[in-house]
C-alpha cells in the first residue's frame, strides 16, 4: 500500500513539475504577482505620502491681526503659503476650497488684537475659524498644519506675551514607556494579517492545481486506465492528496517569498510603529528562533491538508473540472470569509474557538505569531482538525470507490 | 477464463441523469441476465449494436462496475469480492480508458508496469518488446499529445499489455483506427491468443469478428440471443426464420440482422416502441 501511494505521489508530482504551463501557474506567477501587486501598491502609497508631505499648502488669511501678520513675518513659514486677504472675498475663497484649488481659509475674528489684549476670565475669548474641505487630503493637511504646527506656536507666543513663561500653563508633564514583550509586539504586527493571506495563498495554491488532478482526469479518462490496475484506489487516493499537499504547500511559499521581495518597496504593509520602536531589535532575532518556525510550520501542514481534502472532496465529486470550478466557488468564499472575521476582535480569544475547523486553524497561527499560543489552543484545534480531517478523507475514500462518482454510472 | 454467470446490471439514475437521456424510469437495466463462459487459447466475442451493453458488460468483467445480480469468476477470482486479484490478471482496453497526454510513452509504460508492481528489468524487457511489436521505438520519448491517433492507440494497448496478463479484454479494438493499424492489433490478438491467452472482444463490426473469434455471443437489448461458434450462430439464425430460407444467411452480418429483425418483431407484438 504504501509503496502504491509512493509509486502515484511520485507521478503526481511528476505530472506538475515537469509541466510549464503548470509550474508557472502554481509556483511563479503567485510570487510574482504578489511581489509586483505589493511593491507598486507600496511605491505608489510612499509617492503620495510623500507628495503630501511636499506639498505646499495653499491659505488664505482673513482679518488678519497686526500680531499674527507680525508673527509670520518673523517666523516664515516653510512649508505653507499664507496669503493677506480681504473678508469680502469670503464667499469666493470658499468656491476655490471646494474646487480644491485652495487648501485652506484661516479667518480671524474682527477686533481679535484688541479682545486679546483686553481679555478678562469672564469675557468671551478671540476665536479663529479654519475652513477646509474634508474631501481634500492637502485641505485636510493644510488643517492639521495650522491647528498642530503654526497656531499652537502662534498661541504659546502670545501666552508668553501674556505670561512671561509660557510653562506656567502646564502643571505637570506626562510621558509614557512601553512595557510590552517587544516580540510580541513585533508578532502583532504581521500576526494580524499573516494567517489571513496564508490561508488564502494555500487554498488557492490547493485549488490551482487539486480541480484538474483529480476532475480533469476524471474527464479526460486518464483515471479510469489507473483504475483497471491492481492499485487500491485508496492508493491512488492518497497519492493525490498529498501531492497536492506538497504543491499548496510550496506554491503558498513562493507566494511569501513574493511578499518577502516586495518588503523595501512595501514599507505601509510591514512597518508596525510600536514594534519599530521597541521591538525593531528583538523583531530581527524572534523570526529565526526554531520553535517559532516548528510552530508556524506545524500549523499550515495541518491547515494545508484541511484545504485539500476540501478541494478533492469538490474535485472527486465532480464530473468535470467546469463543475468542480462552481462548487469550490462557494467553499472559497467560505474559507476567505473564515479568515477574515479571524482579523477582529480584541483581546484573548476563547478556547473554544480553535475548536472551529478551519477559523480555529486561521486564530492559532495568529496566536502563534504573536506568542500567545498555548498548549491547550494547540492540542484541541489539532484534534479538531485530525477529526475533520478523518471525516474528509473517509468520504473522498467512499467516492472513489463509487462506480456511479468515478464513472458517472 | 472468464466466467458470466446470470450477470444482470441495473443502473439507478438520477433525475439530471433521466432529463438528458429522455428516459421516464428511474432504473435502466443495461444487461438483463447473461451467461458466457471465454475459455483460455480461444477469441469470444461480443456482437451487438451501440447500447446493447457489450460495454457494460465488459466493465463488469473488469471490475470497474460490480454486478446488481449473478456473479463473473475470472480466473476464479470473484470480481466483486476479488477485485485486485483479477485486475491482477487482466488487461481492459476501451476508447474510453486515456493516457496522459503531457507523459512520454517511456515513463507511461514504466509507471504502469510499478503499478503492476513489476521490477523495473522486467518493465524495461517487456517495454522493449511490447514497443517494438507496435512500433513506438522511435517515439518513445515525444509526448503522448503529440502522437498520431493511431500511435496513440497502439501505445494504449501496449501499455494495457505491460504485466503480460492472462486475460485480454478489448471493447472495439479496432474502432476508429486506419487499416494497417487494425490489421497490427488483430494480428496481435491471434498472437496472444495462441500463447493460450483469453480474450474477450466486443465489436460491431461482423467482419472482423467473423475473422477474428472462435465463439460468439450476439447481445441485443441486455440479452444473449445467440451463442457458440460461427456454424452455431448461423444456424441458430436459420431454424427460428418463419421463412426458413437459410439460404440467405451467408454470413455473420446476415444473421445478426436476422437477430434484429426477430428481436424488433418480439418488441412491437409486445407493445414496446422502440
Amino acid at each position: 500500500m504504501n509503496r502504491e501511494i509512493l509509486t502515484v505521489l511520485r507521478k503526481e508530482l511528476a505530472r506538475v513539475f515537469t509541466d510549464r504551463r503548470l509550474v508557472i501557474s502554481a509556483f511563479i506567477m503567485p510570487a510574482l504577482t504578489i511581489a509586483l501587486l505589493y511593491g507598486v501598491m507600496g511605491v505608489m502609497i510612499t509617492r503620495m505620502v510623500e507628495d503630501r508631505q511636499e506639498h505646499q499648502t495653499e491659505i488664505a488669511v482673513i482679518d488678519a491681526p497686526a500680531s499674527f501678520a507680525t508673527y509670520i513675518e518673523h517666523h516664515p513659514q516653510e512649508d505653507m503659503t499664507l496669503q493677506l486677504v480681504d473678508a469680502s472675498r469670503l464667499p469666493e475663497l470658499k468656491g476655490l476650497l471646494f474646487t480644491g484649488e485652495l487648501d485652506a481659509v484661516l479667518a480671524f475674528d474682527k477686533g481679535f488684537d484688541t479682545q486679546l489684549i483686553n481679555y478678562k476670565s469672564e469675557t468671551k475669548q478671540p476665536g479663529i475659524k479654519i475652513y477646509y474641505n474634508a474631501a481634500e487630503d492637502y485641505s485636510v493637511d493644510a488643517r492639521s498644519r495650522l491647528m498642530n504646527g503654526l497656531l499652537e506656536d502662534y498661541e504659546a507666543g502670545v501666552l508668553t506675551t501674556r505670561f512671561g513663561d509660557a510653562s506656567y500653563l502646564t502643571a505637570f508633564e506626562t510621558s509614557d514607556e512601553v512595557v510590552a514583550d517587544p516580540k510580541k509586539v513585533a508578532g502583532k504586527g504581521i500576526g494580524s494579517f499573516l494567517p489571513l493571506l496564508l490561508s488564502i495563498f494555500l487554498f488557492a495554491g490547493g485549488m490551482g492545481v487539486g480541480l484538474d488532478a483529480i476532475a480533469g482526469e476524471k474527464e479526460r479518462g486518464t483515471m479510469a486506465t489507473m483504475l483497471v490496475t491492481p492499485v487500491r484506489r485508496e492508493a491512488i487516493a492518497f497519492g493525490k492528496l498529498l501531492s497536492l499537499g506538497v504543491v499548496a504547500f510550496l506554491s503558498s511559499i513562493s507566494t511569501m517569498i513574493g511578499m518577502v521581495a516586495s518588503a523595501p518597496f512595501a514599507t505601509f504593509l510591514f512597518s508596525n510603529p510600536e514594534a519599530e520602536s521597541e521591538g525593531a531589535a528583538a523583531a530581527a532575532g524572534f523570526m529565526i528562533s526554531p520553535g517559532y518556525i516548528a510552530a508556524l510550520l506545524f500549523i499550515s501542514i495541518v491547515l494545508t491538508m484541511l484545504y485539500v481534502a476540501l478541494i478533492s472532496l469538490v474535485s472527486v465529486y465532480a464530473r468535470n473540472v467546469k463543475e468542480a470550478g462552481t462548487y469550490i466557488t462557494p467553499v472559497y468564499m467560505l474559507v476567505m470569509l473564515l479568515g477574515v472575521l479571524t482579523t477582529f476582535g480584541t483581546g484573548q480569544p476563547a478556547l473554544w474557538v480553535f475548536g472551529i475547523p478551519i477559523y480555529g486553524n486561521v486564530m492559532l497561527m495568529k496566536m502563534s505569531l504573536s506568542y500567545e499560543m498555548t498548549w491547550q489552543m494547540l492540542a484541541l484545534n489539532t484534534g479538531v482538525s485530525l477529526v475533520f480531517l478523518a471525516i474528509l478523507v473517509a468520504v473522498i475514500r467512499k467516492m472513489f470507490n463509487s462506480e456511479r462518482v468515478m464513472f458517472n454510472a | 477464463m472468464i466466467e458470466v454467470n446470470g450477470l444482470v446490471k441495473i443502473y439507478k439514475l438520477t433525475k439530471r441523469q433521466m432529463r438528458q437521456r429522455k428516459e421516464k424510469d428511474k432504473v435502466k437495466i443495461a444487461v438483463d441476465g447473461i451467461t458466457f463462459e471465454a475459455r483460455p487459447g480461444e477469441i469470444f466475442g461480443l456482437l451487438g449494436p451501440n447500447g446493447a451493453g457489450k460495454t457494460t458488460t465488459l466493465r463488469c468483467v473488469s471490475t470497474l462496475l460490480s454486478p446488481s445480480e449473478g456473479d463473473i469468476r475470472v480466473c476464479g477470482f470473484d470480481t466483486a469480492a476479488q477485485g485486485v486479484e483479477v485486475r491482477k490478471r487482466i488487461a481492459f482496453l476501451t476508447n474510453e480508458l486515456k493516457l496522459d497526454g503531457h507523459f512520454t510513452p517511456r515513463y507511461t509504460i514504466r509507471y504502469f508496469g510499478s503499478l503492476y508492481n513489476m521490477a523495473p528489468e522486467e518493465i524495461e524487457a517487456r517495454a522493449a518488446s511490447l514497443f517494438k511489436t507496435f512500433g513506438i521505438e522511435g517515439f518513445q520519448d515525444t509526448k503522448i499529445d503529440d502522437l498520431s491517433t493511431g500511435m496513440k492507440q497502439k501505445l494504449s494497448i501496449a501499455v494495457s499489455l505491460i504485466h503480460d496478463p492472462e486475460v485480454v479484454i478489448f471493447d472495439e479494438p479496432t474502432n476508429g483506427l486506419d487499416i494497417i493499424t487494425a490489421r497490427t492489433v488483430t494480428d496481435y490478438l491471434m498472437s496472444l491468443k495462441a500463447e493460450g491467452k483469453t480474450i474477450i472482444v466486443s465489436t460491431h463490426i461482423m467482419s472482423v469478428a467473423e475473422k477474428l473469434c472462435d465463439r460468439f455471443a450476439v447481445i441485443l437489448g441486455g440479452r444473449i440471443v445467440a451463442q457458440g461458434t460461427l456454424e452455431d450462430v448461423l444456424k441458430a439464425a436459420g431454424s427460428q426464420t418463419q421463412d426458413q430460407v437459410p439460404d440467405t444467411i451467408l454470413d455473420l452480418e446476415d444473421a445478426f440482422f436476422r437477430f434484429y429483425q426477430r428481436q424488433e418483431l418480439e418488441d412491437q407484438a409486445s407493445g414496446v416502441i422502440s
